[in-house]
C-alpha cells in the first residue's frame, strides 16, 4: 500500500479511534466527521481514475456508503485511511468491471489521447489535465503507481492484468505525458 | 530510449500532485440519504422489543422460524457471553492457553479447546494454531496448518480464524477449516454460516456449502452435493475466467446451486453477468422489488434482497448483525 500516508500524532490517533468506535456503533455524526476528513483523498482517487467528474461524484458517494456498510469489519489492523483507500480502489474497479470497461479499455486502446485533448492540441496542458487525457488503461496504472504508490504486482492483481502489462502501461503513460508536457 | 532524468523529473512532478481534491459540491447529503436503513436498525435495538428491521419473508414460513430462532439463539448467546469467561482452555486438562501461545498436535494426536464459554475448537492430528485474542468481545486465532472443527454459539463476528489464505468470520455456526503448507484453505460449513474474507473480498458460506482460497484468491462457494461437472467448471472459471467454463456452470446449476450463481454476479463482467442473472432468475426468482438494472449494476441492496430469497440462505442482514452487537454493548455497559 502507499507509503505516503500522513503520520498522525497520538492525540489525533485517539480522536480517530473514538470517532471510529462511535461510527461503528451507528453514530452518523461521527461517520460524517470521518467523511469530511477523508473525502478529498477518495474524490481525488476517483477523479483521476475515471477522468469524469459526475462519475467521480457518484463513486465517491458509493465508497462512503460501502465504508459505512463494512465499518464493522474494520479492526484497526491497518490505518483507517489505508483501509478506506483500498476500499475506494476496489469500488472504482468493481464499477468499471460491472460495465465491462476494464476489458474494453485494455482491448481497444490505441496510442492516441482522449478526445478532450486532441481537439485542442495547441493548448498548454497542466499535469493534472495531461493525466486526465491519457488513455484509460494507461491512466489507471499511472495513477495507481506514480500517484497512489501501489506496486506493479498489486496493480496487476487489482486490474486483472499481467505484471508486465502494468509496467508496459506505465512506460506508455509516462511517454505520452512527456509528449504532452513538452514545451 | 527514455532519458532516466526525464522519468525522475516526471515522477517528482506526479508525486507533488495534491493527494486530496475537495469535490466541487458537498456530497455528504447524498451519502447520508443512503445510510438510512441502518438508522431503522438502530431503532430496533433502542426500542428493545420490536422486531422491525429483521427481514422475515412471509412467502417462506421456515425462514421466519429460522430468523426468529436465530434471534433467540443470538440473544441467548449474548446473555451467556455477558460476564462469561473468555479464557481458552484445553478440554479435560483445564490448562489455559494464552494469547501468543501456539498449540501443535502430533501426527497421531488430537486436541480439544474450550473457547471461553461460547464454544469449542477441535484440532485434527498434524495441526498448528496460535491464539491471538481471547476477549469477551473478540476471540481470534490463527490456523497455521492442519484441520480444525469449530462449533460456536455466539453473536456474529465474535469468533474469527485467520489462515494464510483467508479469514473465517463466524456468523453463528459449526464448520471444518483446513489449510495446507502452501496456504491454500478450504472451509466446509455444517451449521449456520460463515463469512470467508480476504482483503476487501468476501464470500458468504451457508451450511452445506464449501469455499476455498487458492493461490491467494477466494474462489466461489459451492454446495457439498454439487455435481463434479459443476465443481470442475467453477474451478476453471475461478482460475481463468473462461466463458466456456461459465457456460458449463450455468448449464449444470440446480436450484440448490443458486447461492453459487449469486456470488458469480459480482465476479462477471456485463455480458457474462446477463447470462448469470437469467439463469439465477430461472432457478430462484428474485423478489418483485429487485430490478434487473439494479442487479446488473451490482446494487448492494438489490443483491441482498435477492440473497435472502435464495434456497439455503438465511435472512441475516448487516443491520441484524449490528443490532445484536449494539444490544450486547449496551447490556455490558
Amino acid at each position: 500500500m502507499p507509503s505516503t500516508l500522513a503520520r498522525r500524532r497520538p492525540a489525533a490517533d485517539a480522536a480517530l479511534s473514538e470517532l471510529l468506535a462511535r461510527a461503528q456503533a451507528g453514530d452518523e455524526s461521527a461517520f460524517e466527521r470521518l467523511y469530511r476528513e477523508h473525502v478529498g483523498r477518495v474524490y481525488a482517487l476517483c477523479l483521476r481514475m475515471l477522468a469524469d467528474e459526475p462519475a467521480a461524484h457518484e463513486r465517491t458517494q458509493d465508497v462512503f456508503v460501502r465504508a459505512w456498510e463494512r465499518l464493522a469489519s474494520f479492526r484497526g489492523e491497518s490505518a483507517f485511511s489505508t483501509w478506506l483507500h483500498r476500499l475506494a480502489v476496489n469500488e472504482v474497479l468493481m464499477w468499471l468491471r460491472a460495465r465491462g470497461r476494464l476489458r474494453e479499455d485494455s482491448l481497444s486502446e490505441g496510442e492516441g489521447l482522449t478526445a478532450a485533448t486532441t481537439t485542442d492540441p495547441g493548448a498548454r496542458l497542466d499535469l493534472e489535465r495531461a493525466v486526465a487525457a491519457l488513455p484509460p488503461g494507461a491512466r489507471r496504472v499511472l495513477v495507481l503507481h506514480d500517484i497512489e504508490g501501489f506496486e506493479h504486482a498489486e496493480i496487476a492483481e487489482l486490474l486483472g492484468i499481467a505484471e508486465g502489462t502494468s509496467k508496459a502501461q506505465l512506460f506508455r503513460a509516462r511517454r505520452l505525458l512527456r509528449e504532452m508536457l513538452e514545451p | 530510449m527514455t532519458d532516466p532524468d526525464d522519468d525522475v523529473e516526471l515522477e517528482r512532478r506526479l508525486g507533488a500532485l495534491p493527494r486530496s481534491i475537495e469535490p466541487p459540491e458537498d456530497l455528504w447529503p447524498g451519502v447520508r440519504a443512503r445510510l438510512a436503513p441502518r438508522r431503522g436498525a438502530l431503532a430496533l435495538v433502542r426500542g428493545g422489543a420490536s422486531l422491525r428491521g429483521l427481514r422475515v419473508l412471509p412467502s417462506h414460513p421456515w425462514r421466519a422460524a429460522a430468523a426468529v430462532g436465530l434471534l433467540a439463539v443470538g440473544v441467548a448467546a449474548l446473555l451467556r457471553v455477558r460476564g462469561a469467561q473468555s479464557d481458552w482452555r484445553l478440554a479435560g486438562q483445564g490448562r489455559q492457553i494464552r494469547p501468543g501461545e501456539m498449540l501443535v498436535t502430533g501426527q497421531a494426536a488430537r486436541a480439544r479447546l474450550e473457547v471461553g464459554s461460547i464454544g469449542e475448537v477441535a484440532l485434527e492430528p498434524g495441526s498448528r494454531i496460535r491464539l491471538l485474542k481471547a476477549r469477551a468481545t473478540e476471540h481470534r486465532m490463527a490456523l497455521i496448518a492442519g484441520t480444525i472443527h469449530a462449533r460456536i454459539t455466539a453473536p456474529p463476528r465474535l469468533f474469527v480464524v485467520e489462515t494464510p489464505g483467508a479469514v473465517a468470520v463466524d456468523l453463528g455456526c459449526a464448520y471444518t477449516l483446513e489449510t495446507d503448507t502452501a496456504g491454500d484453505t478450504r472451509i466446509h460449513v455444517t451449521m449456520g454460516w460463515v463469512s470467508f474474507e480476504r482483503e476487501e473480498r468476501e464470500v458468504l458460506v451457508p451450511a452445506g456449502f464449501l469455499a476455498e482460497s487458492r493461490g491467494g484468491a477466494l474462489h466461489t462457494p459451492y454446495a457439498e452435493d454439487a455435481s463434479d461437472a459443476l465443481r470442475g467448471a467453477l474451478l476453471a472459471f475461478d482460475l481463468s475466467g473462461r466463458s466456456d467454463a461459465l457456460a458449463s456452470v450455468l448449464r449444470e446449476a440446480r436450484p440448490r446451486d443458486a447461492i453459487t450463481l449469486w456470488h458469480l454476479l459480482s465476479r462477471t463482467e456485463a455480458n457474462a453477468r446477463t447470462a448469470v442473472l437469467d439463469r439465477l432468475a430461472a432457478l430462484a426468482p428474485p423478489p418483485d422489488e429487485v430490478r434487473r438494472e439494479a442487479v446488473m449494476d451490482l446494487d448492494p441492496r438489490a443483491l441482498r434482497l435477492w440473497w435472502e430469497r435464495l434456497p439455503g440462505a438465511l435472512p441475516i442482514t448487516p443491520e441484524w448483525r449490528r443490532a445484536l452487537w449494539v444490544l450486547w454493548l449496551r447490556l455490558t455497559g
